[in-house]
């Protein structure tokens, strides 16, 4: 059936978001797909200025983040987050979907918005998806999120509107090198999606660096695919989480993702059962950080 | 020549890093000859805390005349060179003695040498040194358990180091100048987040000799990593050297100027200034640990 389309999950958890990696970039013939997701971005911010008013290291925390961030993940080596870098940085600044992200997030109320910025189709049936969203949650530093083991959670599953996924977490490493605080080694196993019984897995490895060494209040988190080049049903699924402190003992995570999903003959299927399923992604780590952040 | 007789230094670092050190030389002198004196220890001599009338033992120049001769249980050449020039003792040495021998009540200070990180490895390497005065003498510092001060534990907001020393007594000594060697297990954990540390574990082996055969006055700790294969640790070496300070020889006078090199190379995991800081501690943790041992 229909055993076609799908894609792939996204964000998960969060953390990381998703997003392959792989080192090959699809870039096949495409054509414009529709726009699903919930688009509602909002605007309130004044274009060009932070809209987080925190510093670190005497710079505002946004600057920090499009300053180090690029440097800190590609000397990692892990894969190509330019792109992704490229959404929400102007220069030394963030850019305007980044702060649309942070105004709009999601805080326990009302559903979170996933916002979907790109989705193309070609005609061998590849779709690249790439999505925003955002939460602020009682995290007094985003480091917390880590300590809170979030991933953890989805190992019992995402179910949302006829749409699920489990992620379980396959290894864990603290302090794996290049200024990473931890590394977790994961795998995603789409079952429905949006009512359609599929076979989509893969695994990833989730990175969480620290921008300034010893500084707490902002991290940044990446996630590559493994297998890239075996993978059967996806070409890439990179992810970047941005953690920031706000203010008065709350975080901000931003989580974007780019899928590159391959084999998918409905592609609008998937990007409907990914908003829906990141939307419970969401709501699943608010919940979870509300009720085990320290106070 | 050379009977034994005790020696002193000590103490290692354990810590990790390694270090090296370099020969000096093996030309044999006696301890009283006059052509072994330099007119820079001379000076030094004469602010010894003791009797400015023994001067005629040039301790320096002695130590680095012997420092090569001795078999030791691991390469030391990079970690000697900061003591020793050939067979005569660097500016580093002297300054080293100098700063002891003018110490108050122990107040003395470590020494950050060097501390380089390399980006694409993750490595960085540290040279910590410091030295002091004591008023025992090197005799009794080689016969005091020096292992044992430098490995109780250790615990901070941000670290939390356990140390296991455990004497080789069925390892058969390499030689009469070989006074002990001792097994050293180190497990250490640096906080990173609430809930996420950053671990490692080493393990090393501190040797203690006498220098010149028939001198009570000199005594020498090499501290070595033993598992080569270490993931976190290339290095981790500690060179304790000791003796007289200028006030004898053989004749139980004087007091023990100590020096000590650390030298670590190790996985900094991206975390460089984390890495400095917690060596940095754990050096005046090891280096208070051997004041606390030796000072009276």
């Amino acid at each position: 059936m229909s055993i076609t389309k799908i894609s792939i999950l996204g964000a998960l958890a969060s953390l990381s978001v998703i997003v392959g990696c792989s080192g090959k970039k699809f870039d096949g013939p495409k054509k414009e797909g529709s726009i699903l997701g919930t688009e509602n971005s909002t605007s309130s911010s004044t274009p060009g200025s932070p809209v987080i008013a925190v510093t670190v290291d005497n710079r505002p925390i946004e600057a920090v983040l499009c300053q180090d961030g690029p440097k800190v993940v590609a000397n990692a080596k892990k894969s190509d987050f330019t792109g992704l870098f490229a959404l929400i940085c102007n220069g030394d600044n963030t850019s305007q979907l980044f702060k649309d992200a942070i105004v709009g997030a999601y805080q326990g109320q009302g559903e979170p918005q996933v916002k979907l910025i790109k989705s193309t189709s070609d005609d061998n049936y590849n779709t690249d998806i790439v999505f925003i969203q955002a939460l602020k949650a009682p995290l007094a530093n985003p480091s917390m999120f880590a300590d809170l083991k979030p991933h953890d959670i989805f190992a019992s599953g995402i179910h949302e509107i006829n749409s699920d996924l489990v992620i379980n977490v396959e290894s864990r490493a603290s302090f794996p090198g290049k200024r990473a605080v931890e590394q977790i080694g994961l795998k995603y196993s789409l079952t429905n999606a949006n009512g359609a019984a599929i076979f989509d897995q893969r695994r990833t490895e989730f990175n969480t660096y620290l921008l300034v060494e010893n500084n707490r209040d902002i991290v940044v988190s990446t996630e590559h695919l493994l297998d890239p080049e075996t993978n059967i049903n996806y070409h890439i699924a990179n992810g970047l989480t941005i953690g920031l402190k706000a203010e008065n003992g709350e975080s901000y995570m931003v989580f974007l993702t780019e899928l590159v999903i391959k084999n998918r003959i409905d592609p609008d299927r998937m990007k409907v059962t990914l908003l829906n399923l990141n939307a419970g992604v969401s709501k699943m780590l608010y919940k979870h950080i509300s009720a085990n952040a320290p106070r | 020549m050379k009977t034994f007789q005790s020696c002193t230094l000590r103490l290692g670092l354990l810590l990790t890093f390694g270090i090296m050190v370099s020969h000096c030389q093996k030309k044999s002198t006696s301890p009283a000859s006059e052509d072994t004196e330099s007119s820079l220890s001379k000076e030094v001599i004469a602010d010894a805390p003791s009797d400015a009338a023994s001067t005629a033992v040039d301790y320096p120049k002695l130590y680095c005349q012997n420092l090569g001769k001795l078999k030791l249980r691991a390469d030391i050449s990079q970690e000697a060179a900061f003591f020793c020039k050939g067979d005569k003792p660097s500016a580093d040495f002297l300054k080293f003695r100098s700063q002891a021998l003018q110490q108050v009540n122990g107040n003395f200070e470590l020494s950050l040498l060097q501390a380089e990180h390399d980006p694409e490895s993750d490595q960085s390497e540290f040279l910590i040194a410091w030295s002091f005065h004591v008023p025992i003498r090197p005799f009794e510092v080689k016969a005091r358990p020096i292992y044992q001060y430098v490995s109780q534990g250790f615990t901070t907001e941000t670290l939390d180091l356990k140390s296991l020393a455990v004497p080789r007594d069925s390892d058969p000594l390499d030689s009469g100048l070989h006074l002990w060697s001792v097994d050293m297990n180190y497990e250490l954990s640096i906080k990173g987040t609430q809930g996420l540390t950053l671990n490692s574990q080493r393990k090393t082996q501190y040797n203690l000799y006498q220098v010149q055969s028939g001198n009570e006055e000199m005594g020498f700790g090499l501290e070595h990593l033993v598992d080569l294969n270490n993931p976190h640790y290339k290095t981790s070496t500690m060179l304790n050297v000791s003796f007289n300070d200028g006030g004898g020889y053989n004749d139980g006078k004087g007091g023990t100027v100590v020096v000590t090199l650390l030298h670590f190379v190790l996985n900094n995991q991206g975390f460089p200034a984390t890495a400095t800081r917690s060596i940095q501690d754990i050096a005046k943790h090891i280096a208070d640990g051997m004041y606390q041992g030796l000072k009276q």
